[in-house]
């Protein structure tokens, strides 16, 4: 409910945390084995996530240990990351600097011990302390767009026009000079005419721009790697230039995205005959461009041959070799050895080799591709509502918006994310939106009766059935999850990701200090907690009122077991018999276990006290274990996980899920958006950013860490039922008052007084007559 | 007397405020009324008459009378406190002491902070942790050998909500000083100097002289602090969170309706606010016009 305020608070927690964390890291047991270690910048972009994984398939395979660590944006963590990796005996480092000038130290420090420094994709600035840069040669990419041009220009006087990235971004300039290289002779031998640069005329018979000069004519043909801008910029200059200024024209265009607007803009030009135009990145829409004829080529930078650069060069430090260098980078002190990653000119030519044959992209991306019949593109727009507007939710999202991006290419994708109050803000603006009649096409809500109770109760949202069959996601989601998101047989929302809630967290060292195993009832538990107590151990961390009744709901699962529990909710299990009492007598004897703190901390100060072993259980839904990690603790050893006693076998759980407006303004588009939100792909980049895992079963488990992966294990294999807090098996009318009967409990202490409150709060909200 | 053509024109200047005052205030007065009458539950309005069942309910519900509770603690705490320590502080400015201005913008810069802001920091010097956690207040109380004087702070029993106050007075006090501070150079030195050449001592000047004629400055201190602590919402929230023990209308009007949709009880604790607001300022509002109409 708060957790907007305990994140800020967690923030400056986690800030003075950092400060503490510079001081010296304790050796582990591994250390002799291991040869490489990697610090990349961080986990919240999924180039990182699928950098780290490719790392490790490949340094696996040729026979090294390897640690990746992420530096979470933040350098001090980088530096922390280093020693750790130097103390634990690597022989190189592969980094990824966060901040190429902050990063010397750590790299000084990695000198200092004898270790090697590969400066991977970004270089490390200002210190001798680099042993070797690998990275994609900019002035070879402007080369090879150059070079396309001049080989597709035949006689004089083709009319050319030059367009560059970013005057602020130093790697527009080495595009444009790799590109000038290979123009200059061709438009001083009269191949080319330049059009729309008076200050490129002016130069055309220098061979070498200054630094200077370079200035003067991106400044005026800049894109700043906007689409727009390149679209107006190009507009502008086809109205300058007069009908003989075109006819066959040839376009210098730095990237894909500016490609395709310039394209569109000279295609739209009736005095424009043909067209040549450059790219780079291969991105999808440009692939598609390039199949239809709209662009002309792209340069394609495989990151994985970037990947595998690295390794090599790795490979050759560890034994002992001095990796072959072709090329020299400059870093502010020394020049850097470096054997720049090749580049690859894709065209329509050799587009299926070069991007489809070697597993870059599936085919079934692309339209027109050796005759492949796909029906046309879907257009229009699309507004999707959410409240996922920081940390690993937006960087899920965004993920996810990339995958419908490259898929939907024609349909615009609005996001109408609205922040603070843990959705609650969000949702008062959307029950606005909808009382005045203008849904958003899609919206988040949890997935369950806080979606049903409230939106299908007004009749505002569509149900899905036909969208499940037509995609089978029946076939692909738990069996038993399907009735918790459906009411009356209907489906009423498509769920993206999946938290656990009955995740008991444990301290392993003080649990085994204390010769206590883990509990699998509740009557082991309250001997452990016992035993605990007894040894002056806190047996129980707790924080403020929703983790309470986080933990009454994971109480009356174990007690009830999955079937009352479930009954509970749909009215078939009575609240005021001796089994719930049961439950609830349990539930009072579980606090009693508890700090006496709780009303104070969050979820995460109680976390921490296990963590810390200042206490030894906490019952906290799976996202503690991303708070965990982003604490640099390990799975395992710093921290255990097991079914809350009781539960075994049995997944509580809790889901962010996409449902279709009554009356959306596109519903075709909104039913694309659902798709991807559906599909393998939106999850797999979704969840492994956000930190859950696939509400799918058949995701890549090698996407996630250990934790997800039992719980995807677990997620496949067990009963399913829903968590009351979080929004899946009460609206939001009972939700609220349990909360109240709850607070009211802990204030006064009465069991019985409870329970009366409870069986009134089904009877004025929930199914009980 | 103005003239028929002025008045006209006048009517017609401020008329723009005054339909947008009838619009948003009190048509929307009307309309919460008329919300917290209704059976209105869940995301679509529903005006089905319910009589004053809202209210009936809101006084049977246990929460509420927390509420009640929480709330009269609060206000004496925080009124009292506040008005103890600003006049005390007045009194101490109005002295002549060096360094004046610096020292009332010190008393007066909490004032300039949000509620939230003032939660955040109070959230973390009241921790109420203890053992090897011990930290804040807490932990200053211990170092200094006061260990008396370590609590729980607001998760004391039934007076956690006092604890909250105290940050409040903190906020506030500077304030009141600033009103006290403002009256007390109001007075006329002469009738100081009179009370002297008759005799009376410092002590007896201020109870006799200044009191009587601080006391429309006390009234209005009492008002301004009594709305503002039954409207309190944000401090609670920052310091503690929504939970039960600490509630208060506000944070229970705001649950009720947009946690639990439960439109009509949240209207009818809207409604009780402003009654019991009006009660406060609506005397005090009459007191001043007449008071201004005499002058």
């Amino acid at each position: 409910m708060n957790k907007k305020l305990f994140t800020l608070l967690s923030v400056l927690v986690l800030v003075s945390m950092a400060l503490a964390a510079c001081g010296p890291t304790a050796p582990t047991e591994s250390a002799t084995k291991l040869a490489v270690g990697i610090v990349l910048p961080t986990k919240d972009e999924p180039r990182w996530v699928q950098d780290e994984t490719r790392f490790k398939d490949a340094l696996t395979a040729a026979g090294y240990d390897v640690e990746i660590l992420f530096s979470q944006g933040d350098s001090a963590k980088e530096k922390a990351n280093v020693e750790s990796l130097i103390t634990k005996g690597v022989k190189v480092i592969i980094l990824t600097p966060q901040d190429g000038a902050a990063a010397g130290a750590a790299a000084e420090a990695a000198r200092a011990a004898g270790v090697k420094v590969i400066s991977y994709d970004r270089l490390i600035r200002d210190t001798d302390a680099v042993d070797f840069y690998v990275t994609f040669d900019s002035i070879s990419v402007g080369a090879a767009q150059a070079q396309y041009l001049v080989d597709n220009a035949t006689g004089t006087g083709n009319p050319l026009y030059l367009y560059a990235g970013a005057a602020s971004d130093n790697n527009a300039f080495l595009f444009f000079e790799g590109a000038w290289n290979v123009l200059q002779p061709k438009i001083a031998d009269g191949t080319f005419v330049i059009k729309n640069s008076s200050e490129a005329v002016a130069l055309q018979d220098k061979a070498t721009l200054t630094r200077d000069e370079q200035s003067a004519i991106i400044g005026q043909v800049t894109t700043n790697w906007d689409f727009n801008t390149a679209k107006n910029l190009a507009e502008a200059n086809l109205t300058a230039a007069a009908a003989a200024d075109k006819g066959n024209v040839f376009i210098l265009a730095p990237n894909d995205g500016t490609a395709r607007a310039i394209a569109d803009a000279f295609g739209a030009d009736k005095d424009v005959t043909s067209y040549a135009v450059t790219g780079q990145d291969a991105e999808k829409a440009s692939v598609q461009y390039i199949i239809d004829g709209k662009q002309s080529m792209t340069v394609f930078k495989d990151v994985r041959t970037l990947v595998d650069d690295a390794i090599a060069a790795a490979v050759t430090f560890v034994e002992g070799g001095t990796p072959k260098a072709s090329n020299s980078y400059n870093n502010g002190k020394i020049d850097v050895p470096a054997n720049p990653t090749v580049v690859v000119t894709v065209t329509k030519e050799n587009v299926q080799s070069a991007l489809i044959d070697s597993g870059y992209y599936p085919a079934s991306d692309f339209t027109g591709l050796d005759g492949a019949s796909v029906p046309p593109a879907a257009t229009g727009s699309v507004e999707v509502f959410s409240w996922w507007t920081g940390g690993g939710e937006a960087a899920g999202l965004e993920a996810m918006i990339g995958v419908f991006g490259a898929q939907y290419p024609d349909i615009e994708f609005v996001n109408a994310a609205v922040a603070g109050g843990a959705g609650t803000n969000a949702r008062a603006v959307l029950a606005t939106r909808l009382q005045a009649g203008d849904p958003p096409d899609s919206w988040q809500g949890h997935a369950g009766q806080e979606l049903i109770g409230t939106y299908v109760a007004g009749g505002q949202i569509e149900p899905l059935n036909d969208l499940y069959e037509a995609e089978g996601w029946l076939d692909v989601m738990p069996e038993t999850l399907i009735p918790l998101i459906s009411n009356d047989g209907s489906i009423y929302s498509v769920p993206v990701n999946i938290h656990r809630a009955n995740v008991l967290w444990y301290n392993p060292t003080v649990l085994a200090d204390n010769g206590v195993e883990v509990p699998t009832t509740m009557d082991e538990w309250f001997s452990a907690m016992d035993t605990l107590q007894a040894a002056g151990v806190q047996p129980l961390a707790l924080g403020e009122q929703w983790t309470k009744m986080h933990l009454l709901e994971t109480v009356l699962l174990g007690t009830l077991g999955a079937d009352a529990y479930n009954g509970l909710w749909d009215g078939t299990t009575d609240w005021a018999s001796p089994e719930v009492k049961t439950a609830l007598d349990n539930y009072a004897k579980v606090l009693t276990y508890a700090n006496s703190d709780s009303s104070s901390l969050s979820w995460q100060d109680a976390a921490q006290l296990v963590i810390n072993g200042d206490a030894a259980f906490n019952v906290m839904g799976d996202w503690a274990e991303g708070y965990f990690r982003e604490l640099g603790k390990a799975p395992n050893t710093d921290y255990g996980w097991a079914a809350t006693p009781g539960s075994d076998g049995v997944f509580q759980f809790l889901s962010d899920s996409f449902v279709l407006a009554v009356g959306a303004p596109d519903a075709e588009a909104a039913t694309a958006w659902l798709k991807i939100a559906g599909s393998k792909e939106g999850q797999e980049a979704f969840n492994p950013v956000k930190g859950s895992i696939c509400a799918r079963t058949d995701c890549d488990k090698s996407l996630f860490g250990v934790y997800l992966q039992s719980a995807m294990d677990d997620w496949s294999s067990n009963i399913v039922v829903g968590s009351l807090t979080h929004g899946v098996v009460a609206n939001d009318s009972w939700k609220t008052e349990i909360d109240t009967a709850l607070g009211l409990y802990i204030a006064d202490g009465n069991v019985e007084g409870f329970q009366t409150a409870l069986v009134a709060a089904c009877a004025s909200s929930g199914p009980c007559k | 007397m103005l003239r028929d053509k002025d008045r006209y024109l006048n009517i017609l200047l401020i008329s723009p405020s005054i339909l947008a005052i009838l619009i948003f205030v009190y048509a929307f007065i009307g309309w919460s009324v008329r919300v917290s009458l209704s059976k209105w539950k869940g995301l679509s309005a529903d005006y089905t008459w319910n009589g004053i069942q809202n209210y009936l309910d809101l006084f049977a519900d246990p929460r509420f009378q927390i509420d009640i509770r929480n709330t009269l603690i609060f206000t004496g705490v925080f009124v009292i406190g506040s008005i103890l320590l600003g006049f005390t502080l007045a009194v101490m400015l109005d002295q002549g002491l060096k360094g004046e201005s610096f020292f009332r913008s010190l008393f007066l810069f909490p004032m300039a902070i949000s509620y939230i802001v003032t939660g955040v920091v109070w959230r973390w010097l009241m921790n109420p942790a203890g053992g090897s956690r011990t930290s804040g207040l807490n932990l200053l109380f211990t170092n200094m050998g006061l260990d008396s004087l370590v609590n729980q702070w607001h998760t004391t029993p039934t007076w956690g909500i006092a604890a909250i106050a105290l940050a409040a007075i903190w906020q506030m006090s500077g304030y009141t000083m600033a009103l006290y501070l403002a009256g007390l150079r109001a007075i006329p030195e002469d009738l100081k100097e009179a009370a002297r050449i008759d005799g009376a001592n410092e002590l007896q000047i201020y109870r006799h002289i200044m009191l009587p004629l601080l006391s429309p400055v006390t009234l209005s201190a009492l008002i301004i602090l009594g709305h503002m602590s039954l409207k309190v919402f944000d401090l609670i929230v920052a310091i503690a969170g929504k939970q039960l023990p600490l509630d208060v209308p506000a944070i229970y009007m705001w649950q009720i309706t947009f946690d639990g949709l439960f439109y009509g009880r949240g209207a009818a604790v809207g409604v009780l606010l402003l009654i019991s607001i009006a009660v406060l300022i609506i005397p005090y509002i009459r007191y001043t016009t007449k008071i201004e109409a005499e002058q």
